[in-house]
């Protein structure tokens, strides 16, 4: 891959997944600029980059669109707590549909030449095949996974009709240091934290539903990846490999050498009981495949959150 | 393929007859002639419309309008007052042109209002909610004709995406709470009462143009095809829709493909006149071809289209002829 721009601006780039990709742009020598609402948090700044602490929604978006004239978007701002947006559609969709056209439009008007969206895997819902390819039919199940296949059909208009080149990473379960472990996804990030803090997790069902899990910095460098092909659709980015909730509570027990006992939360019921994504797309078009092994992953994750508390 | 299903809380036809349906955009074109029928059949209705009633928005005596947007934050004290049993959700922004030009604001209007007014009439008990989509919208030139109830397709509007999203929405709704929703993607519907705004509108415009003796226009060469529905047809489709506990998404069309240049001539012989358009440069991104299948609506609902395009154009030229005034002064400015 080469570079074929020189300016990104980033939304969401003081996030996790966000911080991580603005960490490589810079360090493939990009000039960064970022707009993020940093609502939750001061967020993971790097000192390269250069900040605007501002809503997707706001229409002042336009004059940082103006001033900056980024030639790439990388759209990673949203609302992602899936089970939040299940209670608060309207909130979740303001901020992923309302907010993405008002990021898009940008675009349109200032004349960006390619659009990168973080989209997920969350759009396919229940499906019967593994690992799941980009030619099945999405079926989402939530209005998360709503906004995301929703915000999809945006960048193709975008894309077909007023000619930005557009590509939508459909990203797996991104687990990796930075990860907030205060929302209710990131079941990593919250058995780490949990884990050292002398803390009883809790397992979801009965352990045994399985997610797609790939490391924050394998996703960085596919968001680069995209960036710097020609690439138009969706492609997963994602490993291929399931693995369960209870298997993650083992490995994390082990490095943090917990003795917390193993506590179901039966209630809690998921709609979608299984999920792996291919990746083979993604090596094809990008030339992108994912190098973190899950163990290896889980121990960086581990040793961040150690450091932290 | 098509998820439709039938919910067993709503086997017991509850709704069958003399209940109360709140209908937004009911001083519309669709949505008069919707309320009308509706209280014929011995409905209370209920009109959620932001317009004032006019001639082009007529409100029937016996309904009840709220002249108010569907989605202000006061729509759930309607709710709450009227308690309607069943919310038929037809308002919406209509032009493919403007949701190009604005998408944001098709978006507030198609997207984000509508799923407010579906949390409200969920957590309000309403047991089924019926929303007007667009099959010709959400298709867009997919390359099967007639083209049946597909699910995979990305349209090419953002007035297409808006329609297809809310569908997502109503599923969702359907699934997680049991919530009884239909959509019903309905073709090109015409007849009495149409405005002459939006881009599904050729027969009215015809109609108007011969009418007053205007020049008559057609965009690209005639030979694009459209399937066009008797506003009759489409009102009884939403009755079927109102009484069955269908869920999904539904075809509601012709099913007969005819070109523009064979419509113009159908108005023409309704008028008794023979007519000779000037022809523009196509429209851009004009669909070339639109024709849906409707065997489901008729497999699932029991509802097939009963007046034929010949009798249908009949019906509605002689109607624009009879107001024909008003539309002259009517331009072509109205939505």
């Amino acid at each position: 891959m080469t570079k074929k721009y020189t300016k990104v601006l980033v939304t969401g780039g003081a996030g996790f997944i966000g911080s991580h990709v603005v960490d490589l742009l810079i360090k493939r020598g990009y000039k960064v600029v970022v707009v993020d609402s940093m609502k939750k948090k001061k967020g993971w700044i790097n000192s390269k980059a250069h900040y605007y602490r501002i809503d997707i929604r706001d229409p002042k978006l336009k004059s940082i669109f103006v001033k900056e004239k980024p030639e790439v978007v990388i759209h990673l701002a949203a609302h992602i707590e899936d089970r939040v947006s299940v209670l608060e559609p309207v909130m979740n969709a303001e901020n992923n549909i309302i907010g993405l056209i008002n990021v898009f439009e940008n675009c349109r008007y200032s004349k960006v030449k390619r659009i990168v969206f973080a989209s997920s895997g969350v759009v396919y819902g229940q499906q019967k095949k593994f690992p799941i390819d980009e030619k099945v039919t999405p079926w989402p199940t939530t209005p998360y996974a709503i906004s995301k296949l929703v915000g999809e059909h945006y960048l193709n208009f975008y894309n077909k009709v007023v000619g930005i080149s557009g590509v939508a990473l459909r990203l797996a379960n991104v687990y990796g240091p930075r990860q907030d472990s205060r929302g209710d996804s990131g079941v990593l990030a919250i058995f780490s934290e949990k884990m050292f803090k002398k803390q009883q997790p809790v397992v979801n069902n009965d352990g045994k539903t399985t997610r797609d899990y790939v490391y924050v910095g394998d996703v960085a460098q596919a968001f680069v990846q995209a960036v710097e092909s020609d690439y138009i659709g969706e492609i997963n980015i994602s490993t291929g490999r399931e693995n369960s909730t209870l298997e993650i509570f083992k490995t994390i027990k082990g490095l943090t050498k917990s003795d917390c006992k193993l506590v179901f939360n039966p209630k809690h019921k998921d709609v979608v009981r299984r999920v792996s994504l291919n990746p083979k797309l993604a090596a094809k078009v990008i030339g992108w495949k994912p190098k973190v092994l899950l163990k290896d992953g889980i121990k960086a994750t581990v040793i961040w959150f150690k450091d932290r508390i | 393929m098509n998820k439709l299903k039938m919910h067993p809380a709503f086997a017991r036809g509850e709704l069958r007859r003399g209940k109360k349906v709140l209908v937004t955009g009911g001083l519309g074109f669709i949505g008069s002639n919707l309320v009308d029928s509706l209280i014929a059949h011995g409905h209370k209705v209920v009109v959620v419309d932001r317009n004032k009633p006019s001639f082009f928005k007529p409100l029937n005596p016996k309904a009840k309008h709220y002249r108010m947007d569907f989605s202000a934050p006061d729509i759930e004290k309607v709710f709450k007052k009227e308690k309607p049993d069943a919310v038929i959700h037809l308002a919406a922004q209509i032009s493919v042109t403007r949701s190009i030009k604005d998408p944001l604001s098709d978006a507030l209007n198609n997207i984000i209002g509508p799923i407010r007014l579906l949390e409200v009439a969920r957590k309000n008990k309403v047991k089924r909610f019926l929303f007007s989509s667009s099959g010709g919208a959400i298709y867009g030139d997919y390359p099967k004709f007639p083209t049946p109830e597909l699910c995979s397709v990305k349209p090419l509007s953002p007035y297409g995406i808006g329609k297809q999203a809310f569908e997502y929405y109503l599923f969702q709704a359907a699934k997680l709470y049991g919530f009884s929703t239909l959509a019903i993607r309905m073709s090109n519907v015409y007849g009495p009462r149409q405005g002459l705004g939006g881009e599904s509108g050729a027969i009215g415009i015809f109609c108007k143009q011969i009418s007053l003796g205007e020049p008559i226009l057609i965009f690209g060469n005639g030979r694009q095809t459209r399937d066009f529905l008797f506003v009759g047809d489409a009102v009884e489709a939403f009755h079927k829709g109102l009484d069955s506990n269908l869920e999904g998404f539904v075809n509601v069309s012709s099913g007969r493909e005819v070109t523009i240049k064979k419509t113009l001539d159908l108005v023409a012989k309704a008028a008794g006149l023979k007519v000779n358009p000037e022809y523009f440069s196509a429209r851009p991104g004009e669909i070339l071809r639109s024709v849906l299948d409707n065997r489901q609506a008729l497999k699932k609902l029991g509802w097939k289209p009963k007046t034929s395009l010949e009798e249908g154009i009949k019906i509605t030229y002689a109607w624009f002829n009879e107001h024909k005034d008003l539309y002259r002064k009517l331009g072509s400015s109205h939505h």
